[in-house]
């Protein structure tokens, strides 16, 4: 072995290291992104028609008070302008009980006092409301338009004007004592049980795909699952596992396994967004479901 | 057998490890060849290389030379097969023209022996590797599908013995057998390659070295003639 074979084989030798350590990084690498794989999924052929009815029930609360209890008043056509008509004048009969205060205090002068009153009531009927013997009288008759609106039997045609006054806005904003704040269905339908079912089923996947098969045959494990929900949509408590399917003598050492994948896989994409809220605590609804989990491949 | 993700699975190092004991002693032998025959196609590139220009410089100090008993001397004790052609038929006449009578003839055919011997001589020891090239490119393909049929027979009892056929199982083991028809391939190409470049040069090289010798058998016969 001379000189120029000795340094071949240096030469030859890093270069082996090279491409060695070049195939090594390389392969290290994350390969290029895989072609989407094909993914079977299930599909639930739901009934568009219910059998059972899964119309809401009818509330039994009163209704909340209307916005605006005031009807709309009546606007008349013309000016008030039968105020003036002379009704008082023909009230005097009736005056003579009340104003006695006046005469008490006096002592006993009694016939001239009664002449002058019958000739002064006419006039000061209008002026002069805070006198208490007036009081029944004057409201009739200086109010006589509104009178007649109010007491409704004689209500006349109205003019359209902008006034808003008496129109419904709805509801009031005080609350009832009730406390539903929805209104909740009478039972899920088999529609809205595929519908959220697959929600779920959706939101779960990711986890489930990343889960990676112990080994030859645990793709063949189900697990049952029931999962308990809160009404935000996140586990109320851990997954119970109610049953195992398919396990036999080849898969046997990895249930315990598939186990612990199925409840980490339903953990881990909880909390599950976007669930009916008014389908939580029905029939049928999502406050408890049952699963089975299965290795993908 | 586990599965693991893709990306780790077709490192070579991971190839190796997971490979049964034969399969290993193949790529380890596979990559040895590879690597003697790769320090052969470096060595001899070198050497060849270095060769040419000798015998470039040589043919021509030769040609400018006045007298080769003097360039003789200058040029004897090189470490080069041209020179050693050299000499070889300077002493081979100088001690058949040492006596009182010289034969020409024998003189003649002595020389030419003398230089072809030793021609052939220069060749053997300049093609000395070039056997364990050809060698490596007509065997390690073989040597590596024997790794990659003994691969697969493992492969396929793992297969029994695990019940399933499913691609996850199967798919390692015949990775790993295939990685030593790999290497033997990797091996070979090059050796095939440059044992047919490198016949090729030392025919190239031994055509010179004759030509060289004829040339000189042709001055040495003319001086025969004006000796004695």
């Amino acid at each position: 072995m001379d000189r120029s074979e000795r340094t071949g084989l240096g030469i030859s030798i890093v270069a082996h290291a090279a491409v060695f350590a070049a195939l090594t990084l390389s392969f290290l690498k994350p390969p290029p992104q895989e072609p989407p794989k094909a993914i079977p999924i299930e599909i639930s052929l739901a009934d568009k028609v219910g059998l059972e009815s899964t119309a809401p029930v009818v509330s039994q609360e009163e209704l909340a008070a209307k916005k605006s209890p005031v009807e709309a008043p009546v606007e008349p056509d013309s000016a008030p302008a039968p105020a003036p008509q002379p009704q008082p004048l023909p009230k005097p009969q009736p005056a003579p009980p009340k104003p006695a205060p006046q005469p008490q205090p006096q002592p006993k002068p009694a016939p001239p006092q009664p002449q002058p009153k019958p000739a002064e009531k006419p006039q000061p009927q209008k002026p002069s409301k805070p006198s208490p013997a007036a009081k029944p009288q004057p409201q009739k008759s200086s109010t006589a338009p509104a009178q007649s609106a109010a007491t409704g039997n004689a209500r006349r045609p109205v003019k359209p004007t902008g006034n808003l006054d008496g129109l419904d806005f709805g509801r009031s904003n005080n609350k009832t004592k009730s406390t539903a704040t929805n209104n909740p269905a009478s039972k899920a339908s088999a529609e809205e049980v595929a519908s959220f079912r697959g929600l779920i089923a959706r939101q779960i996947q990711p986890c489930a795909n990343r889960q990676v098969t112990p080994g030859p045959g645990a793709e063949r494990i189900r697990i049952l699952v029931r999962l308990n929900f809160n009404p935000d949509g996140s586990l109320a408590g851990n997954p119970d596992i109610t049953g195992v399917q398919g396990n036999d003598a080849g898969n046997g050492r990895y249930v315990d396994r598939v186990k612990d994948l199925a409840v980490a896989t339903f953990k881990g994409c909880t909390p599950i967004r976007g669930l009916p809220a008014n389908l939580y605590a029905v029939p049928g609804g999502w406050k408890s479901l049952a699963f089975s989990y299965k290795l993908p491949g | 057998m586990p599965s693991v993700s893709t990306g780790a699975v077709l490192s070579p190092i991971h190839l190796f490890l997971e490979a049964d004991i034969v399969v290993k002693l193949v790529m380890v032998g596979l990559l040895l060849a590879s690597l003697w025959t790769w320090a052969i196609i470096f060595g001899f590139g070198l050497k060849v290389g270095g060769l040419r220009k000798e015998m470039q410089r040589f043919e021509t100090e030769y040609r400018e030379a006045d007298d080769f008993d003097e360039f003789h001397r200058r040029a004897a004790g090189r470490d080069q097969p041209i020179a050693r052609v050299f000499a070889a038929g300077v002493s081979e006449w100088r001690r058949s023209t040492a006596g009182k009578t010289i034969d020409r003839e024998g003189t003649r055919e002595r020389l030419a022996t003398a230089m072809g011997a030793t021609i052939a001589t220069e060749i053997d020891r300049l093609s000395d590797r070039l056997n364990f090239l050809a060698t490596v490119g007509s065997v390690a393909p073989f040597v590596g599908l024997f790794g990659t049929v003994w691969g697969i027979m493992r492969a396929f009892t793992g297969i029994a013995a695990a019940q399933s056929s499913s691609l996850a199982v199967v798919a390692p083991g015949i990775a790993e057998a295939l990685f030593a028809t790999a290497i033997g391939l990797f091996a070979a190409i090059p050796a095939v390659i440059a044992y047919n470049r490198y016949s090729h040069v030392v025919n190239r090289v031994e055509a010179r070295l004759n030509r060289f010798a004829d040339g000189f058998h042709a001055t040495l016969s003319r001086r025969l003639e004006m000796e004695g």
